[in-house]
């Protein structure tokens, strides 16, 4: 299985990809792919600790996190299909950010691995704050990945102060994107250090992405 | 109802801030780790009337401002470390023809082209030598994603006040960062620019904009004026933070990112006992000097952490006319300072 995960800047795409791929581990021979060709900061390339605990290979750029971080992508996807069985391709923010997929578009669908586009949101960041907004920016990535999105993954946080309150709301805003697409939510998460218990849906999701002085 | 904050990136927050602030006018090219600023300005700036402009270059962008700043508009540009070099020269044309506007420097590893990630290593630059001549800039050092907001409101309004160009401090940790930050409402009132040059359609003498005078004279004249005016800022706006300060006997001083990471590092000096205490100052200049004077009769030893080779040092002991020792503790180059290591440099002055 071939997945694409896209989405809006900071929208929790690293997070994301790197929850799924440890998920996916324990099924199977699981890869995640470091595609962001747009932003040098924090890039799944910098998780190579959790990943390797948790049996994935990462594949990045050579000259990921150096100051040689140049938008390159030097690996071929046709290639890490036929080693890996669950392919993850964490891209990089917004369309521009999904613009290098669409050179494995016809390979993806064709190849027989079997292939998913996931649209990682959250409602708490600015620009993509309602589901129209949202709407909007799947349909710019769509454009530039050439590849539809089959499902969306709704990591609505504000951070260290996400509360129930705001989880609640980002089911929501979740629901009316769903109705608004015709595209299923297939899964919502929450941080693990918050403890709810009020839907199935919710995933807990590990935080790996933090600060120095935290 | 659900918070009205919003989990955005330093560069985001502060951009958003900018309009709210009144900018109505924003000229850019792009740079890591700024260049959220520039892609936000490009999509917000068309929806809120304001005008986006990528300029073909850092030099071609300050003078933009330099023209929308002469017709008393409020604008901004922002770069990092290599383009605000570039920028120099046109700082010091703003600055000499008294024009506010705001100039953003999220800060990279240096010097040369350096490196993409985070440095504070252009503190000279900003608070000393924004350019050549006789002048000062407000350099305004922002310490989380909420500041990089607020500062932004800040910078707008005293650079009209004062009628100086005002900087925008910041780092590329802070840039590239995600915290939950909130809007105040901003009522983005300029106040009255009878100098600008808005068109005096017969009914005034023309404004003119120049940074030229042809006598020396008259051009000192200019530079002493100005320099009254530079009086009245460092006794109006010097503005800091003090963390556990009462009784500390190590002040450790920091700002920005290096602030965060200094506080953690206070925070620990204090459970083993230590009399740790921060100053973070959040305008660089004008530097908060009397911050360090009101602590010198607990105070045995003062620690500047920074990222550079040691920079905003030379003014803690200036401030204090080095009437303690000052030390020193940093990393360069893009290599981030830990808070273990800044609490090990702490338990060794505090073993002397």
């Amino acid at each position: 299985m071939i997945t694409l995960i896209t989405g809006h800047y900071g929208s929790g795409k690293t997070t994301a990809a790197a929850n799924l791929a440890a998920l996916r581990a324990g099924t199977g021979s699981t890869a995640l792919v470091d595609m962001d060709t747009v932003n040098p900061y924090f890039r799944a390339a910098d998780l190579s600790a959790f990943l390797e605990e948790k049996g994935v290979k990462l594949i990045a750029p050579m000259y990921a996190g150096t100051n040689l971080d140049l938008p390159i992508l030097n690996f071929d996807i046709a290639a890490i299909s036929r080693e890996y069985e669950n392919v993850i391709c964490d891209m990089g923010g917004d369309d521009a950010g999904a613009y290098p997929f669409g050179k494995f578009s016809e390979y993806v669908k064709n190849c027989g691995a079997g292939w998913e586009h996931l649209f990682t949101v959250n409602f708490c960041r600015p620009l993509t704050s309602s589901p129209e907004e949202c709407a909007e920016s799947i349909d710019e990535i769509v454009r530039a990945s050439r590849m539809p999105v089959t499902a969306i993954i709704n990591n609505t946080n504000l951070g260290s102060e996400t509360t129930e309150e705001i989880i609640k709301d980002g089911l929501e805003k979740a629901k009316a994107l769903e109705e608004l697409t015709g595209i299923s939510v297939t899964y919502s998460t929450f941080p693990a250090f918050l403890d709810v218990s009020f839907s199935e849906q919710l995933v807990k999701t590990e935080i790996l992405i933090k600060n120095i002085w935290e | 109802m659900a918070s009205e904050k919003k989990l955005m990136k330093g560069n985001e927050a502060l951009a958003e801030a900018a309009i709210r602030s009144g900018c109505k006018c924003y000229f850019g090219y792009p740079i890591t780790p700024q260049t959220e600023i520039a892609a936000y300005m490009s999509k917000r700036m068309p929806k809120v009337g304001g005008v986006f402009l990528q300029a073909e270059s850092e030099i071609a962008a300050i003078n933009m401002v330099y023209g929308a700043a002469s017709s008393g508009t409020r604008c901004m540009t922002s770069s990092s470390s290599p383009g605000i070099s570039l920028k120099s020269e046109g700082i010091s044309y703003l600055a000499g023809s008294d024009l506010p506007c705001v100039i953003v420097n999220v800060q990279r590893g240096g010097p040369g082209l350096g490196g993409i990630q985070p440095s504070q290593s252009d503190y000279y630059m900003a608070a000393k030598a924004g350019g050549h001549g006789d002048f000062h800039m407000l350099v305004f050092a922002p310490s989380s994603v909420q500041e990089m907001a607020d500062m932004a409101a800040m910078a707008f309004e005293n650079a009209d006040k004062y009628r100086m160009p005002a900087m925008i401090f910041a780092d590329g940790l802070l840039g590239q960062m995600m915290e939950p930050v909130e809007f105040p409402e901003i009522t983005p009132d300029a106040p009255e620019k009878p100098w600008a040059c808005t068109g005096h359609e017969m009914k005034r003498k023309h404004n003119i904009i120049n940074s030229l005078y042809l006598v020396p004279e008259e051009l000192e004249k200019s530079n002493i004026e100005r320099f009254k005016r530079y009086e009245t800022v460092e006794k109006e706006l010097c503005l800091w933070d003090e963390y556990l300060c009462g009784d500390a006997e190590i002040i450790v001083t920091a700002y920005g990112a290096s602030a965060r990471i200094a506080r953690s590092a206070v925070t620990a000096a204090r459970a083993e006992g230590i009399k740790a205490g921060l100053i973070r100052p959040k305008t660089l200049w004008p530097f908060p000097k009397q911050a360090y004077v009101n602590n010198l009769d607990t105070a045995k030893a003062f620690l500047s952490v920074e990222m550079s080779m040691g920079q905003m040092v030379d003014d803690v002991r200036l401030a204090i006319e080095c009437a303690r020792p000052v030390h020193f503790f940093g990393h360069t180059g893009g290599v981030v300072p830990t808070p273990g290591e800044v609490l090990e440099k702490i338990r060794e002055i505090n073993a002397k």
